[in-house]
């Protein structure tokens, strides 16, 4: 689809920005030491810091990929939903108070404030900068996404702009201007959420069937002839339908035994295409859309056999996203409470999309996206989302890998760089509690508030086909362009958070614990926040680079990998240090290097990666499922007890008030 | 660069540190949620298929179920939560007294 530029979005947008950046400037007067940069000064309210956690963590993968998600393929995206806010037991039952405890600045402060040791430090660092970068992909990604119909710029110019504008917020006040902007991004964020599924739910379902009419459609209502008793004669039937100027091309080279029809209309330069689908017994053609690439790169992109374009004469992909039928043949249900919205979903037939890509050598390259009408019981079970798709096949393997991913969004919040140094903003531990409650109440309500947008995006007739990511953004601007316009300029506060907040941890663990902690320099106050503002820099564009590379990716399902890296990684070292006396400095270090390349080799060698990445057969990926946690995590736990039963206890003494004594007397 | 940085040295010069003990209240709740979030996880990828089953009119076990675990964690934080300010007013009382 080609995005219109809203102008009101893009004035939301700049009040937005120039507020953010106002207030990261203004407290960047009051931010010159170092605790005040990594930590805001130790102060922030643990009301504020609750929010904050919210503002954190509901990214840009949580508002645009979850929602996209469901839109997309259904309940499989608030499986992921259910996973991230899951991992908050964890932060809450188990972490929050001794990182508050252990802490100062970095995630390796708590892991390393038994032993003090250079190794430890450098290896927390290292999965700090490792799970900051994977994490901020998805986020630059987001940004680009959102900033194309907002402004008008191209993706690379639009993840330019957010990593610029982070860039400024991080190098003027760290974690202050950080905290603020992820408070103010949380409130916003739920707040106009609950409005936009206010009017999801008040605007009710209605139904956009198939049509008959011959003629060109518009979307996001498609063409649809049939039934025929038999397949033969097929594209006899489709060429009378379609008139006199309409040639049906014969499948053959890579068409052959493929179930479409190619159509050629009289002056257009390609191809219209039909899916065969059978029905029981029954034969139908559906319309498809389809974008050509021709390899001759002078040639234009061509959408549905016309050039890319707005003008008359051009053609752009039409919106999707409609539902073909409720039950008891009710054509519009007015509004509907939660349940009987999600209950109406379930009863109908939805016109969900899946996508193909044929290439004929030599010749051109034709992504197409082709109508599945779907049960909304089937839509509203695990399975649809092509990564869960084996959960329903029996296979073990894909069995394991949706368990591995649901195994990694438990057991990776509560690793996460980002949230964990949030703990140090707070007082005391009394606060650092209060604010994971707080977290965990605002960061649950928004994951409810998904299954509606999701759904309500779902049956907008507005999506565009080839972007998930969009699903939020296109919903809202069904209910008016201010809508769209707050919603969008939301969106994009919620990349400039979560995105702060990354590059504050990353900046932290080269300044702090690779600077200081590792190689040894001692650096007076303004020297290590001079160094954090230069690392904030240089992750910021490592940032912008990646978010151009990975453009296509779902960004949700790139959160799931950082997710599988910081609790293969982080995860077994903080847990055990807590409940093993037996842990040894040796036996930390090993199982962060460990669960770190192993989950990171693991990821790169996944048939996820081949095909999204590499652009290879997934078939010829050496490892058995793409998600890592199953095996990385436990692996990471095995690694640390091997190696802390080899080598020589350095601390441990449980004193009489029933504390573990990290410092004994050396024997 | 600092040399004497070594593991040793930074070692002896600090100070003792104590390591909080896990609440066991905590740990009991966990332990619930951990069998709670499993069943679930479990039920998702063992019979997807019946999943799609209604539990009460238009509301299927997987929505139902996501849904309950959404609230079991607002639970879950709301009673640890209590149970830490409980366990602190006491120790509160008893110093005070």
């Amino acid at each position: 689809m080609i995005h219109e530029t809203s102008w009101l979005a893009v004035a939301i947008f700049s009040f937005f920005v120039s507020f953010t950046l106002f207030l990261s400037f203004y407290l960047g007067r009051r931010t010159k030491s170092a605790k005040a940069y990594f930590a805001a000064h130790g102060e922030v309210h643990w009301l504020v810091n609750g929010v904050a956690f919210a503002g954190d963590y509901l990214s840009a993968a949580s508002f645009l990929g979850i929602c996209g998600m469901i839109a997309f393929y259904g309940y499989d995206g608030f499986l992921y939903a259910i996973g991230y806010l899951a991992g908050w037991v964890v932060a809450l039952l188990v972490v929050a108070e001794p990182m508050k405890r252990l802490g100062k600045y970095t995630f390796a402060d708590a892991i390393d404030a038994r032993f003090h040791s250079r190794g430890i430090r450098l290896a927390a660092a290292t999965s700090t900068l490792l799970v900051s970068i994977f994490y901020l992909i998805p986020q630059m990604v987001g940004a680009g996404v959102l900033v194309q119909p907002l402004l008008g710029l191209s993706h690379a110019q639009g993840v330019l702009l957010v990593g610029a504008v982070v860039i400024l917020i991080v190098t003027t006040a760290g974690m202050v201007s950080t905290t603020y902007v992820q408070f103010l991004k949380g409130s916003l964020l739920v707040f106009f959420s609950f409005i936009l599924v206010g009017m999801i739910l008040w605007k009710g379902l209605e139904v956009k069937p198939f049509t008959k009419d011959p003629t060109e459609s518009q979307g996001p209502i498609f063409r649809e002839f049939g039934p025929f008793a038999e397949e033969a004669g097929l594209p006899e039937k489709l060429g009378t339908f379609l008139g006199t100027n309409a040639t049906v091309l014969k499948n053959d080279g890579p068409w052959q035994g493929k179930p479409y029809l190619r159509v050629q209309l009289t002056g257009e330069p390609g191809i219209h295409l039909w899916k065969k689908d059978k029905v029981n017994s029954e034969f139908f053609l559906r319309e498809c859309q389809v974008v050509t690439e021709s390899e001759n790169l002078a040639s234009p992109i061509l959408i549905n056999g016309r050039p890319k374009g707005t003008k008359a004469g051009e053609h752009q992909l039409k919106p999707v996203g409609t539902i073909l039928y409720l039950s008891d043949g009710v054509e519009k249900t007015g509004a509907l409470g939660p349940m009987a919205y999600v209950g109406a979903i379930q009863g109908a037939n939805i016109l969900l999309w899946g996508t193909d890509r044929i290439k004929e050598p030599g010749v051109a390259v034709h992504r197409i996206y082709y109508p599945k009408p779907t049960r909304g019981s089937e839509v509203l079970r695990p399975g649809n989302l092509p990564s869960f798709k084996g959960i329903r096949s029996g296979a073990l393997t894909d069995k394991l890998n949706f368990v591995s991913l649901m195994l990694a969004l438990f057991c990776g919040t509560a690793s996460l760089p980002h949230i964990l140094i949030r703990y140090y903003t707070v007082k005391d531990e009394a606060a650092a509690r209060s604010s994971t409650v707080v977290g965990i109440a605002t960061i649950g309500v928004f994951y409810l508030m998904t299954l509606f947008i999701g759904l309500g995006a779902m049956a907008s007739g507005a999506l565009d086909v080839t972007d998930s990511n969009m699903a939020a953004p296109l919903l809202a601007r069904t209910f008016g362009n201010e809508m769209f316009a707050v919603i969008s300029a939301i969106a994009f506060t919620t990349v400039l958070g979560t995105v702060s907040g990354l590059i504050v941890a990353a900046s932290g663990a080269v300044a702090h614990d690779i600077i200081e902690g590792f190689l040894g320099y001692e650096l007076a106050d303004e020297a290590k926040v001079r160094a954090g503002k230069l690392a904030s820099v240089v992750v910021g564009v490592i940032a912008i680079v990646l978010g151009i590379v990975f453009q296509r990716m779902n960004v949700n399902y790139l959160v799931g990998w950082a997710f599988s890296v910081a609790a293969s990684a982080n995860l077994p070292a903080l847990t055990m240090l807590l409940f093993w006396r037996g842990t040894t400095k040796q036996g930390v270090i090993a199982s962060i290097s460990v669960g770190m390349i192993a989950s990171l080799a693991w990821i790169l060698l996944s048939a996820d990666t081949y095909k999204d990445v590499y652009g290879l057969d997934p078939e010829r990926a050496i490892i058995p499922f793409s998600q890592p946690g199953i095996v990385t995590i436990p692996l990471g736990y095995l690694v640390l007890v091997l190696v802390s039963l080899f080598t020589p206890r350095s601390a441990g003494a449980r004193s009489s008030d029933g504390h573990i004594d990290p410092y004994p007397a050396r024997s | 660069m600092n040399d004497s940085n070594s593991d040793s040295d930074v070692e002896s010069k600090t100070p003792p540190l104590a390591f909080p003990k896990p609440h066991k209240g905590g740990l009991i709740l966990f332990g619930s949620f951990v069998a709670l979030y499993g069943a679930f996880v479990a039920a998702n990828a063992v019979v997807p298929d019946s999943m799609s089953d209604e539990v009460i009119p238009g509301i299927n076990f997987a929505v139902a179920g996501g849904v309950g675990i959404i609230f079991a964690t607002f639970l879950i934080a709301a009673l640890y939560s209590w149970i830490r300010r409980v366990k602190s007013q006491n120790k509160t009382d008893v110093s005070q007294s």
